[in-house]
């Protein structure tokens, strides 16, 4: 490799001095040269030992943890803000703010009991009342909170976020300052995984009194997380500082966290090579094994909770066949595409729920899945060939996706692999509001979407396609055996009957296939080496408060 | 002059005027809201939320309350980042896009001054030709492509600046350089082709018959005439690079308002999109304000008169 | 310098069009077992493969062509419309001439990226309109240039007598003042081309540029750039193409100001 490197850059510097344009090949060269000759970087350490830079993909939006909505943010309320219920390092629900709880024999009702003495961290007491407030005003209209559904199982939920009822009907009672009562309308085994959630956070009370809705500025923002915000430089750095007052300040390392939004990945991955920042929380999968072998172990890619897949609009010819639907998801050569486009071992879907969410086990696998790619295009060719579909009479289908070189090849593959059936695919990108806009209202016949887990429960998966879910049910698809299976699920306390119910639904859903799963998503970090305390997890939950530098 | 002044400012407000008109309802036409994201809310949230950032009135009301705001310099709320005010976000960001942009540009003026000199006094010979090809290299490849790999260069390889970010001067190096880069070609060709062009004028022979020195034909005489053409070019072109470059603030990562706009377009931010429009704008018009006044200076016909 | 550059340009054309007829690979060939393959004599792809295996030589040609169309196609739409507004304005002068002088201020101080986005979203990412996006933008100085002229043919003799005659507005204007303004226009013109490309190629830099299947130099640049650390061929070969290119014209177009501006004085 270095070999032809090096000619290369000769060569070009060779003829770029004959005619006179030194500057581009040489700049060129230079970026080969010195940019990774294959070998590992030498990447410097970090001076100061208690301050960690982390980088987010983006600019946050807001800290008010009712009104986040994506991962950016999330990932910062995390750090300021503690729930009932915290992750560990391995994303398992551990103690937070309750140190204790339990469950009524129906799993309807729910008691946790809060720590003593706990502190906001301007010495403001916390009490189960806080959390009171804060529930409500997670379901208050409003607050217009986009993840207020998740507490849809909580007695009163619904009809206060369709403005039917105040928000004190919520099933949430402090049966005294220290004990929270939560009552459900169907047993909710992952509650605790979600009270970990941004959105169940405790959110203070006296200081929204005082400024409203402005309360999460810097400047008035307080908090009971592990650190406090103690600056915030739009667009260029979010400054944080332990929080002395934290409970459990005595096990978090480090004093200060910077947070350094960059929206550009390989300007993140360059930075991270450079030093600048000690951890990057996503990177081009094409780099996948370049910076491995520059980096070594410090790139950590383990399996996440988001499934990859396309839908079809089961309302509109010939989507509203399931053995068409079927056909296509079968020919697909889903290996090819994690092998040759993706390129950093994501596990292939068959099905919507990833492997390992919560206690499902192994993700559903249709019978076909098991066939060699060769069997699966010939029945999938004699399905197409029975509604007319074939090579001689060719149907055309425009896929709609969200702008991204990844998504376009991606459907630039499957549409070769599509051609020798019959089916011409003609690519359509627009940007995500636009396109997620246009799935929801249906404006579409084949397009792409991707569903990350809100928290680790396979439910947070399937009632996307319940005929209930109306924004999310990009297909539209209806099938009350599959509706009945999915609310038999929830309404069960027991684990395994539960998952077996699960795994009864999901088996039809693929069966009819509304969908067409690709692959299960990755996480890709890239965390310096002399950090502690991280441990890859499958919802990408990695609190400050759990990281160290090794001395 | 102040006639020419109270005049341009007094088109001033009707120019603006039509341009946030025009950009208010052309973003509205666009399909897709700001609250159309990949997570989608259940009807009754998203209601919510529309109501809460008055996008349910009808767009006249909209755009009336929205013209009444910004009489009163109040920018609205921005959509996409929640509990901030679009006039404190473009509060913030407007330094450093015009701290990066006005060394940019004062960079670039040099440079490009010093190589259209350099070419136009060596005219024809092998000088001339490398300055003017490398000029045309500098602006036939995309900053895109120059602005990542000076990164890698001197940033990741020889380690001798940040590779991206804010804060110290040392932040400051690469991206005034990569941003400067297309500027200090076009004003190189301008300079030599206005040098070139004033030399054969009568005036400057007159010059040389009078025996003045050709330094002082060059800086006194020739250049005033010459630097027309660069500063015409100028003027938009510094509104358009202090106003933010959203490839040099993406790859580079300063704060500034350069990439709100792309971004706010995409996401349908309305209000902050409209708020750099408004500024981008009224850079403009202030700039061809001071280019004209500076040409009418610099020329020597009107001098006289002034 | 002119002639080489002339010859070099033609010659890129020619590959571009009629190229990709001779080569073995076609640009939309793909072959997920071949990716990211490096310039090799014995595969038969001289520029190696890109991230779906598909022959880089093929597709550089076949992008020249999208890049080339989209040139000369929004340069010459943008200069009949701007000498035609700038000649009409010029000629009427007057409020005519104010008004229609301020409208080119107004949509002058629109930031081009702005419309363009909006353009794109509002009508879809279609290749025409990337024409008339740049078009757009492009007619302004055109306009404007053109009008300073008419301005001053105006007074010329010539203008007054061919008035004096009694021939109607529209012929003075598409006979006497439209040929003497091909000098400026002509020049402008071709330093417009590298400009058009070059715009195509930072709307691919935001995603907005020609989509797939298409596919412009600029959209294999941006493309390429996030590739260049592992697969460079992917950028450089674009890039030169894109380069030698634009510099064959930028040279084009001096040579034409110097020959043409030499005759005009």
């Amino acid at each position: 490799m270095a070999i032809w490197r090096v000619s290369l850059a000769g060569l070009f510097t060779g003829s770029a001095l004959c005619n006179g344009k030194p500057m581009r090949p040489l700049l060129i060269c230079f970026a080969i040269f010195f940019s990774g000759c294959g070998g590992p970087i030498d990447r410097p350490a970090r001076e100061d030992k208690t301050h960690i830079v982390r980088v987010n993909d983006d600019e946050v939006r807001t800290l008010d943890p009712h009104k986040v909505s994506i991962v950016t943010d999330g990932r910062v309320v995390g750090d300021l803000f503690q729930g009932l219920i915290d992750l560990d390092v391995s994303g398992r629900p551990i103690p937070g703010q309750a140190q204790s709880w339990s469950v009524s024999d129906d799993g309807l009702t729910w008691v946790f009991i809060l720590r003593p003495d706990l502190v906001w961290s301007d010495a403001t007491p916390l009490s189960a009342e806080d959390f009171v407030y804060s529930f409500r005003r997670l379901v208050l209209p409003a607050t217009a909170a986009p993840y207020a559904n998740l507490v849809n199982g909580w007695v009163g939920a619904r009809a206060i976020l369709k403005g039917e009822a105040p928000a004190e009907r919520l099933g949430v009672t402090a049966l005294d300052s220290q004990t929270l009562e939560i009552q459900l309308i169907r047993p909710e085994p992952a509650l605790l995984n979600m009270l970990a959630y941004a959105a169940l956070v405790p959110v203070p009370r006296h200081v929204i009194a005082k400024h409203g809705d402005a309360w999460s500025r810097p400047g008035t923002l307080i908090g009971n997380g592990a650190y406090t915000l103690s600056s915030w430089r739009r667009q260029a750095s979010m400054e944080m500082v332990k929080n002395r007052r934290f409970h459990a300040a005595d096990s978090v390392a480090l004093d200060r966290v910077t947070y350094v939004p960059i929206s550009d990945e390989m300007a993140a991955v360059r930075q991270f090579r450079a030093g600048e920042v000690d951890i990057v929380p996503d990177f081009p999968g094409t780099m996948a094994a370049v910076l491995e072998q520059q980096l070594g172990d410090q790139v950590h890619i383990g399996p996440y909770l988001t499934t990859f897949y396309w839908v079809f609009n089961t309302t509109k010819p010939p989507f509203d066949s399931p053995a068409v639907r079927r056909a296509l998801s079968m020919s697909v050569d889903r290996e090819a595409i994690i092998k040759s486009i993706m390129r950093t071992g994501n596990a292939p879907a068959y099905a919507m729920v990833p492997p390992d969410t919560g206690s499902y086990g192994p993700a559903h696998l249709p019978d076909w899945a098991s066939w060699p790619l060769e069997a699966r295009r010939t029945e999938a060719k004699r399905l197409l060939e029975a509604v007319g579909i074939t090579p001689a009479s060719r149907l055309e289908v425009v896929h709609r996706y969200n702008t991204s070189d990844t998504y376009q090849r991606i459907a630039l593959a499957i549409g070769q692999m599509w051609a020798e059936l019959g089916v011409d695919l003609v690519l359509f990108n627009s940007e995500t509001a636009v396109h997620y806009a246009a799935l929801r209202s249906g404006d579409y016949v084949l397009g792409r979407a991707g569903w990350a887990a809100d928290y680790a429960a396979p439910e947070n998966f399937l009632f996307v396609f319940a005929s209930a879910s109306k924004g999310l049910n990009y297909p539209r698809y209806r099938n009350p055996r599959y509706d009945e299976l999915l609310d038999a699920a929830v309404s069960e306390s027991d684990v395994p009957t539960r998952m077996a119910l699960m795994r009864q639904a999901e088996a039809i859903l693929i069966e009819d296939s509304p969908i067409l799963p690709i692959f299960y998503y990755v996480s890709k970090y890239l965390v310096a080496d002399d950090v502690t305390g991280w441990s890859p997890n499958v919802l990408s939950a990695h609190r400050s408060r759990w990281l160290g530098f090794a001395p | 002059m102040i006639g020419v002044l109270a005049s341009r400012l007094l088109w001033a407000i009707p120019t603006m005027l039509a341009i946030i008109t025009l950009a208010f309802f052309m973003m509205r036409i666009a399909p897709g809201g700001p609250f159309d994201g990949e997570r989608a809310m259940t009807a009754e949230v998203k209601a919510n939320l529309e109501r809460a950032y008055k996008l349910d009135k009808p767009v006249y009301v909209q755009y009336g309350h929205y013209l009444a705001g910004v009489v009163q310099g109040d920018f609205g709320p921005s959509f996409q980042y929640r509990d901030q005010s679009v006039s404190g976000l473009i509060r913030q960001g407007l330094g450093p896009s015009l701290l990066v942009g006005g060394l940019a540009v004062s960079l670039a003026f040099v440079m490009g001054m010093a190589l259209g000199i350099t070419a136009a006094t060596h005219q024809g010979g092998v000088v001339d030709r490398l300055t003017m090809a490398l000029a045309s290299l500098g602006l036939a490849l995309p900053s895109f492509v120059i602005a990542p790999l000076l990164a890698l260069a001197f940033g990741v390889g020889l380690r001798l600046f940040p590779v991206a970010g804010w804060g110290t001067a040392a932040h400051l190096a690469l991206p005034v350089f990569a941003l400067s880069i297309p500027y200090a070609a076009s004003i190189a060709r301008l300079t030599r082709g206005g040098i070139l062009a004033t030399t054969s004028a009568p005036f400057v022979r007159t010059a040389r018959a009078k025996n003045v020195s050709p330094a002082r034909i060059l800086w006194r005489h020739i250049l005033p005439q010459a630097i027309m053409p660069v500063v015409s070019y100028l003027g938009p072109s510094a509104a358009g690079v202090l106003t933010g470059s959203v490839v040099i603030e993406t790859i580079f990562q300063i704060p500034g308002i350069g990439r709100y706009f792309v971004q706010g377009a995409l996401n349908r931010d309305f209000t902050l999109v409209m708020g750099v429009v408004i500024v981008y704008a009224a850079m403009i018009i202030v700039f061809n304000l001071l280019v004209d006044l500076v040409l009418q200076r610099l020329d020597p016909r009107t001098r006289s008169t002034a | 310098m002119p002639r080489a550059a002339f010859w070099i340009f033609m010659a890129v054309v020619i590959l571009c069009f009629v190229g990709p007829f001779l080569l073995p690979f076609s640009a939309g060939q793909m072959d997920l077992l071949d990716t990211y393959a490096p310039p090799s004599l014995a595969s038969g792809h001289l520029l190696g493969t890109d991230a779906l295996g598909r022959d880089v030589l093929a597709r550089v040609l076949e992008a020249g062509r999208v890049s080339l169309a989209v040139g000369f196609a929004a340069t010459l739409a943008s200069s009949l419309i701007g000498v035609f507004y700038g000649a009409v304005a010029g000629y009427r002068g007057g409020t005519t001439d104010q008004l229609m002088m301020r409208f080119v201020d107004v949509v002058y101080a629109l930031p081009f990226m702005f419309f363009v986005i909006v353009l794109m979203v509002i009508v879809g990412r279609q290749v025409w309109l990337i024409f008339v996006a740049i078009a757009a933008v492009e007619w302004l100085t055109m306009a404007r240039i053109v009008r300073g002229q008419t301005a001053s043919l105006r007074q010329m003799d010539f203008i007054k007598a061919a008035h004096a005659m009694g021939l109607r507005d529209g012929v003075i204007i598409r006979r006497h003042i439209v040929p003497n303004l091909a000098t400026p226009v002509v020049i402008f013109a071709t330093l417009s081309v590298p400009q058009a490309v070059m715009i195509e190629s930072f709307l691919s830099f935001l995603g907005l540029g020609v989509q797939e299947p298409l596919s412009s130099w600029g959209s294999m640049i941006q493309q390429g750039v996030a590739d260049m650390e592992f697969a460079p061929w992917l950028l450089i070969a674009p890039a030169a193409a894109m380069v030698v290119t634009l510099v064959c014209l930028t040279v084009l177009g001096d040579a034409a100001r110097d020959r043409l501006d030499k005759r005009a004085t």
